[in-house]
């Protein structure tokens, strides 16, 4: 698990996330989400094969948090924040089922944000998230879906992936804006 | 640290967790109704995101976004190292090799930019891909012209003798560009007349 801190406004915020692979019980998570578990419900549990760099999160996680602190949030919540924020669009139906969990995803990232990462970690045992993956981005890259990911961002899917997590850093930083 | 400083904002070299960065910090200007400047800002802001984002899905080389702070009018892009034109022209004058690439350079990605119905608005030597304040889209050919005129100006005030690498510039530019013969004739007009148009009639 790594822990870093978000800066907005000279508040701090900690950023909790640690990423799993191989998951064999994404239905009984799909289930826990859809009937709000307390035990899911302090945490975002986002398709790894979404993201094709680590850095991704920190841009994501920097405009919830500065949505948060400014009351601009568009969802329920910080977590749901965090799935409609890192789509392109402003549709929070498409973006969670685009970035959320899901029956087709095999690896997960799972995000918490405050100081009670304890907590955070009892919950992910609790529903059997134990032994972390710990990606480089080149591994990240290899196992993401760079189609779904140009159909959603809008970019041709040959680009080299520098300029992929360009495009996907402005597309999620610029949301609300262009 | 402060790197530059220009008459609508402040640049500062930063960090974006572990990413060297720049943060570009749009001013408030006091002579201005607080409402309108605000307005005025948040406008210049969105203007620059989306164009930078229209670059890069393009394959422009422009710096990506990593955040955008309205309330304090900053945008937070990724710090690209290397020198600008100008000092580049400064340390290599005169010297053919390098000015010939460079003008190639520069024609290739202005090209690619007017193709894609970009105007940057502010073209000069010091923010060729870093400023697009006063940049907007458009396909319109005098757009291109004004553009390609307002740098031929900005080139002939900072570098007096920069005729051959203009000349080298224009000849990339007309081979490039997918409609650079209906630009070139309105530069001619542009040329005669400067860059504000005639309101009358």
């Amino acid at each position: 698990m790594k822990t870093i801190d978000l800066t907005y406004s000279d508040q701090k915020t900690l950023l909790s996330y640690c990423w799993f692979d191989k998951i064999d019980n994404k239905n009984e998570l799909l289930t826990l989400i859809s009937n709000r578990d307390q035990a899911v419900k302090e945490m975002v549990l986002i398709d790894a094969q979404m993201i094709t760099a680590e850095h991704t999160l920190f841009v994501v996680s920097e405009k919830v948090i500065k949505s948060k602190k400014n009351n601009e949030l568009k969802t329920e919540n910080i977590y749901g924040e965090l799935l409609y924020s890192l789509s392109p669009n402003s549709n929070i139906k498409s973006a969670f089922l685009n970035f959320g969990l899901s029956s087709l995803s095999d690896r997960i990232l799972a995000v918490y944000f405050g100081e009670n990462i304890e907590q955070f970690k009892k919950n992910l045992e609790s529903i059997g998230l134990i032994s972390e993956w710990n990606p480089s981005d080149f591994e990240l890259q290899k196992h993401s879906n760079i189609e779904k990911l140009a159909k959603i961002y809008g970019f041709k899917k040959e680009k080299d992936i520098q300029d992929i997590n360009k495009i996907i850093w402005t597309c999620i930083s610029t949301k609300g804006n262009l | 640290m402060i790197i530059s400083q220009g008459a609508e904002a402040r640049v500062y070299k930063t960090d974006f967790y572990g990413k060297p960065a720049i943060e570009k910090v749009r001013f408030q200007k006091k002579y201005r109704h607080p409402t309108l400047d605000a307005k005025i800002l948040s406008r210049q802001i969105n203007q620059e995101v989306r164009l930078i984002h229209r670059c890069l899905l393009n394959d422009i080389p422009v710096p990506c976004i990593y955040n955008i702070d309205k309330h304090e009018y900053k945008i937070c892009m990724e710090y690209i190292e290397g020198d600008k034109v100008k000092d580049v022209l400064l340390k290599h004058n005169g010297e053919n090799d390098i000015e010939g690439l460079l003008a190639l350079k520069m024609a290739e990605v202005l090209a690619k930019m007017h193709d894609n119905g970009i105007i940057h608005g502010d073209l000069t030597t010091s923010n060729m891909i870093m400023n697009f304040g006063l940049g907007f889209v458009s396909k319109i050919p005098e757009d291109k012209a004004v553009d390609l005129y307002v740098f031929e100006r900005a080139m002939i005030s900072t570098f007096p003798s920069s005729a051959k690498l203009l000349s080298m510039f224009f000849e990339s530019y007309t081979k490039m560009s997918k409609h650079s013969a209906s630009v070139m004739n309105r530069l001619a007009d542009v040329r005669l007349r400067g860059r504000k148009r005639d309101m009358t009639g």
